[in-house]
């Protein structure tokens, strides 16, 4: 080569060496960089407050209320000998219903339950003990209840409906929907369409056809809403090694990734938007709360799922003690947990943990001023625990 | 001097050391795509520099150096920037030396001048009096750069004139060699020109093939499968590591698929799903699969692989209450009690269950009632009547 006279060759060589060298420091000392563990803060453990939530007036019909059992109400069942054994009293868990019922939402004072035994959605409130009665079908599932309670979403007959309280108008959705989540009355969903493929889209308006805001071709994923992001990662029992993608929903241009791949990403953002728990494993079940620039407020050296947690205010967490069960053989309903109960407050950093006595897979706990109400998948019961 | 090689046996080994040490932590698969885009950065970085010097040095002429380096000096700040980075800089920047060292840009320069002086005035012309001015500054030599300075000048001094066509060659420089012509000099003399075939291919493998690895090594490729009866679903996202966006293709894009374990291997579809009938009908296996993606309306073109996973069947023994909710049997017998089977991902929905405790055969029914069971050990096994490679198995102790 004319230009690289022999001197010139060395000197190539030399910079070749130099550049490789300066590579190899910059990598190790990235790698060096993440692997090097933040200091673990420890919180006190403190009283978590209370809801301030005011309920606002219905119109009551038959008051009629699903009495309390006042007799020991937890059939404690045997504990697995991999699991640790709790310490906290039996008086303070207490069935809240006297029979099996599904779980829709709670906005205290108003629970959402379904009635499979009457077919029958209705809203109980917890204050004054009334009731009224939404939606009567045999065999509906998966509901939710959107912030501002005027909508209410279910799957019957394998589709996924949209019922207006405050229209009294009724939806179908033709898309094949995988899973959805609320901004105020707006819902956000993921659907799979065969000849399409992945998409995320938008529903407002009744007398308007969904939105499709964006492509994204995963088979099936979940969604979380934090502040102006919404987040998307594949579901764990079609992939579990997943990245998380985020959408401006203020100006959807694009997914861009927001937390790298890693396995069994569970996500869920605070009521306000300002935190989001994130759940993942890395070697082992790992958790963190990060807010909206991604710096990390605490991390913890346990992880749980989505379906186990609610964050209103404070972070409350179903958290297994057998870290170790496999999360698709809990998702198949080929295992069960048993779960103690975390709160925690971002803004004061405290932390409570209680242990509950018996064998209790805890589903969508949240905190209220009579305690903290959860469903437990182990028994289709709503079991209340009292902090005092 | 004689501490290099030293030097390089050091830092070799250093690189082993460092690479066992990223195997441990991080495992193979990682490590690969990671000395992979180690080879593939460095390899950029090499020929960047090396294509910025050939660049530089390709028929010097010291008149011309400065103004080079300044377009170099231009091309370098543009590949820094992350959006125009993927535009082809390192071509059009080729393509500008080429027309300077040609002399295209001067004939280019002289007809518009002509052009623009019939038009309008040219004290009214004050962007192409300032160009001039610039250009002027340019020391640009040989009879047709003289005749160009001298124009310019005259412009800048608004005196139109029309340029005439110089009959004499260049002097000296660059220029394209005309195969119908026969050089007169030496090859002692002659300059190398960027049309040597040498230079042609190193500026074909720097231009082309590097940026095509580097494409290639900054996407990732997610594919997802998903059984649908006797066919399998498979889609796939591409994630750009460079923007960190996923890249979204145009409506009529052109999907051919290559699915080696499907029977039609080769399909094209319109839109980022496929759906095949698999060759075998054992998917217990990651499969590898590639798409080549042509996307008209962006002019892009690219093969994307990697391998997709499809789940596998499972089951899970379960009780029901009321016909309604699905829980799991957590191993506690209550007479009331009726186990069902929970399958999961089979192709068909043709089973076969056979239940056993502690080893022993209890009931091929698909349900049994918890009243039978004892304590020990309680299996259900479940085949697929339809393949004979799909089948699951749970267990769990009875107390």
């Amino acid at each position: 080569m004319p230009l690289l006279g022999p001197m010139r060759s060395k000197k190539f060589f030399l910079l070749g060496a130099i550049i490789i060298l300066i590579i190899l420091l910059i990598t190790g000392f990235g790698y060096y960089s993440s692997l090097k563990k933040p200091e673990e803060k420890k919180p006190t453990i403190v009283e978590a407050p209370e809801q301030e939530t005011k309920p606002q007036p219905i119109n009551t019909e038959t008051p009629v209320f699903p009495t309390l059992p006042t007799e020991k109400p937890t059939e404690t069942e045997e504990i697995p000998e991999t699991f640790i054994p709790t310490s906290t009293s039996e008086s303070k868990i207490k069935k809240l219903f006297d029979k099996e019922l599904a779980y829709g939402d709670l906005y205290y004072p108003y629970i959402y339950i379904y009635d499979p035994q009457e077919g029958i959605l209705k809203y109980l409130n917890l204050e004054d003990k009334t009731y009224k009665e939404i939606y009567k079908s045999s065999n509906i599932s998966n509901i939710s209840v959107s912030p501002t309670r005027k909508r209410i979403v279910f799957v019957e007959n394998n589709r996924l409906n949209l019922l207006d309280l405050s229209k009294d108008s009724f939806i179908n959705f033709k898309e094949k929907i995988s899973s959805f989540i609320w901004k105020n009355d707006e819902l956000y969903f993921f659907a799979f369409d065969n000849l399409n493929g992945g998409f995320v889209g938008k529903f407002f308006d009744l007398n308007k056809e969904p939105l499709i805001l964006e492509k994204l071709n995963f088979i099936r994923a979940k969604l979380e809403i934090f502040g102006n992001l919404l987040l998307v990662y594949a579901d764990s029992l079609n992939s579990i090694n997943s990245p998380v993608f985020a959408l401006n929903l203020s100006k959807p241009a694009g997914f861009s990734l927001y937390l790298e791949p890693k396995n069994y990403y569970s996500l869920i953002s605070s009521n306000d938007g300002k935190y989001l728990f994130v759940s993942y494993q890395e070697d082992s079940w790992k958790s963190k709360i990060i807010d909206q620039n991604k710096k990390e407020l605490i991390a913890f050296d346990w992880g749980t799922l989505k379906e186990k947690c609610s964050f209103v205010d404070v972070l409350v967490c179903g958290v297994p003690l057998n870290q170790k069960t496999d999360i698709n053989d809990w998702y198949k309903l080929k295992r069960s947990y048993q779960d103690k109960i975390i709160i925690f407050n971002p803004k004061t950093k405290e932390l409570k943990e209680v242990n509950l006595d018996g064998f209790f897979d805890v589903i969508k706990p949240k905190l209220t001023p009579i305690g903290i109400v959860f469903w437990n998948r182990n028994d289709a019961n709503f079991y209340i625990v009292n902090l005092e | 001097m004689k501490y290099l090689p030293l030097f390089a046996f050091a830092i070799f080994l250093d690189l082993l050391e460092f690479i066992d040490w990223l195997i441990a932590i991080a495992g193979v698969e990682t490590v690969v795509i990671t000395i992979l885009g180690f080879i593939i950065a460095l390899f950029l970085a090499f020929g960047g520099l090396l294509f910025s010097i050939t660049l530089l040095l390709t028929g010097l002429r010291k008149e011309f150096l400065a103004l080079r380096a300044i377009i170099i000096a231009i091309q370098q700040i543009l590949e820094f920037i992350p959006v125009v980075q993927a535009l082809p800089i390192r071509t059009i920047t080729v393509w500008i030396l080429y027309l300077l060292e040609s002399g295209v840009l001067e004939k280019f320069v002289q007809r518009f001048a002509s052009i623009s002086q019939k038009l309008m005035p040219l004290q009214q012309f004050t962007p192409l009096g300032k160009l001039g001015k610039v250009v002027s500054k340019i020391p640009i030599v040989g009879s047709q750069a003289q005749i160009i300075n001298k124009k310019i000048g005259e412009f800048t001094k608004n005196k139109p004139q029309m340029v005439k066509k110089s009959d004499k060659k260049p002097e000296m420089g660059v220029s394209i060699v005309n195969p119908a012509q026969k050089s007169t000099k030496t090859p002692e003399e002659s300059v190398p020109t960027i049309t040597s075939p040498r230079r042609l291919t190193f500026i074909f493998i720097f231009l082309f093939i590097l940026p095509s690895l580097f494409v290639w090594a900054s996407t990732k490729t997610y594919f997802y499968g998903e059984k649908d009866g006797n066919n399998i679903i498979i889609s796939f996202v591409v994630f750009d590591e460079k923007t960190k966006k996923v890249i979204n293709f145009s409506d009529n894009t052109e999907y051919q698929w290559y699915v080696p374990f499907a029977q039609k291997s080769e399909k094209i579809t319109f839109s980022p799903v496929i759906f095949v009938k698999p060759l075998s009908l054992n998917l217990s296996q990651d499969f590898n699969i590639s798409v080549k993606v042509i996307d008209r309306k962006r002019n892009f073109s690219q093969t994307f692989s990697g391998t997709v996973k499809i789940p596998s069947p499972d089951v899970a023994i379960i009780r029901k209450k009321f016909d309604y909710f699905e829980l799991p049997f957590l191993g506690n017998i209550d007479p009331n009690d009726i186990l069902y089977p929970k399958p999961i991902n089979f192709s068909s929905q043709n089973l076969s269950y056979t239940w056993e405790l502690n080893g022993i055969f209890l009931s091929n029914n698909k349900t049994i009632p918890a009243s039978l069971l004892k304590t020990g050990y309680l299996g259900l096994r479940v085949k697929n009547l339809n393949n004979r490679f799909e089948g699951a198995f749970d267990f769990l102790s009875v107390k």
